[in-house]
């Protein structure tokens, strides 16, 4: 099965607009991920979709988690740290995947790529289920490219008849009344530090 | 005139003072605008479909060892819309009224700051009234002498009336569920 590559912003819109038809989707990460970067797409689910999201953790085996599960009460389940599960843990899970049958939004595992090598091979029907969702991430097309940013740029210097040195020496002597055209502009340039702090 | 300065100063001082300014991070914030516009896209508000809505916000991160965001909304793709060009990209709304704008993240205090926006509002073509501007400057020994880093632009690129600084979601409702105006304005 090949994953569809997807940010997590698209994922969230994804979760958005999906009914309450207990859809659990796969997400397929080439590295490691920190649980930072764990919590910060929860927000961002949670934000998008309005849907209260819990986050679990597999490490301590099928069992475990799935108490964890039985004993909760969320909209969507976000499920990682997997790399320790061996066949056995895999097969338990395909066996009694019936609990994650939550009456609600469903939720997603995020695996690593051996990980979801082991599913795929020994958790055959939770794998069926999971159907075309299996997504491998990629990053946000939300991000200027580097085009867009000399696109800014551009705009600015025939705007306001300044090169990008003439701008800095300006900012630098203090000499220039800051609107927020010229702040982004420093901004852009990487000369964040001609921009005083708020307050 | 000498009372005038010493007023605007005080009045500067007094709406800056509310700290209205302070957002979790960044990319928080920038899911909760997003969130804002997909509703009003889902509720007929805005016009702008959900896949322009995804695709018109962006966000610029910070240089390596940098801390500022900049977040784009409906311009970014593009050089900046001085002309008010509405062939460049924009959110539309249900009455034809059009806008984009652009804001920064400072995260290089906690909690993170709004240090300077710009949103404009620009309303259909057949009112008198062609825009509504809505800017904080960046904090700057200048704008300080100014005494203006706060304001708006009724109509006008040179006039300038001082304003409390809003949290920019909050002039993104502004913007999508008010600022209507009507054919028959109310009476005098």
């Amino acid at each position: 099965m090949i994953p569809v590559p997807s940010s997590t912003d698209i994922f969230s819109l994804r979760v958005r607009t999906q009914s309450k038809s207990n859809a659990w989707s796969i997400f397929v990460l080439e590295t490691g991920v920190a649980s930072d970067k764990i919590e910060d797409f929860k927000e961002e689910i949670e934000i998008i979709s309005s849907r209260s999201v819990s986050i679990f953790m597999a490490n301590e085996g099928v069992e475990a988690l799935l108490k964890e599960l039985d004993d909760s009460i969320s909209d969507y389940y976000l499920i990682w740290n997997f790399d320790s599960w061996d066949v056995d843990q895999w097969q338990m899970f395909d066996m009694l995947r019936s609990h994650l049958d939550r009456g609600t939004f469903g939720g997603v595992l995020i695996l690593s790529k051996q990980a979801v090598e082991l599913m795929f091979d020994y958790a055959p029907n939770f794998t069926s289920w999971a159907g075309g969702r299996v997504y491998a991430l990629q990053e946000s097309s939300s991000y200027l490219t580097e085009e867009e940013i000399e696109g800014r740029l551009t705009g600015f210097r025939i705007e306001y008849n300044y090169s990008d040195e003439q701008l800095i020496d300006l900012a630098s002597k203090k000499d220039l009344s800051l609107n927020p055209d010229l702040g982004e502009w420093l901004v852009l340039l990487g000369r964040e530090d001609l921009i005083e702090h708020n307050g | 005139m000498d009372d005038w300065l010493r007023l605007r100063s005080d009045i500067q001082k007094r709406i800056t003072d509310a700290n209205l300014l302070e957002v979790e991070s960044a990319t928080k914030y920038f899911s909760e605008l997003r969130k804002c516009l997909l509703d009003a896209s889902d509720n007929r508000y805005l016009e702008t479909k959900q896949n322009l809505v995804y695709n018109q916000l962006q966000m610029k991160k910070p240089n390596k060892g940098d801390s500022i965001w900049i977040i784009y909304g409906g311009t970014s793709r593009d050089p900046k819309n001085f002309n008010r060009d509405k062939a460049l990209p924009h959110f539309e709304r249900k009455d034809g009224g059009w806008f984009d704008f652009s804001l920064s993240v400072d995260e290089r205090t906690k909690p993170a700051q709004i240090t300077f926006y710009t949103f404009e509002l620009r309303f259909p073509v057949t009112h008198r009234i062609e825009f509504i501007k809505f800017d904080l400057n960046p904090p700057d020994h200048d704008n300080d002498k100014r005494d203006i880093r706060s304001h708006i632009h009724p109509g006008h690129d040179d006039l300038m009336i001082h304003s409390p600084p809003m949290n920019p979601l909050e002039i993104l409702h502004l913007f999508l569920y008010d600022l209507y105006l009507t054919d028959k304005p109310r009476a005098r």
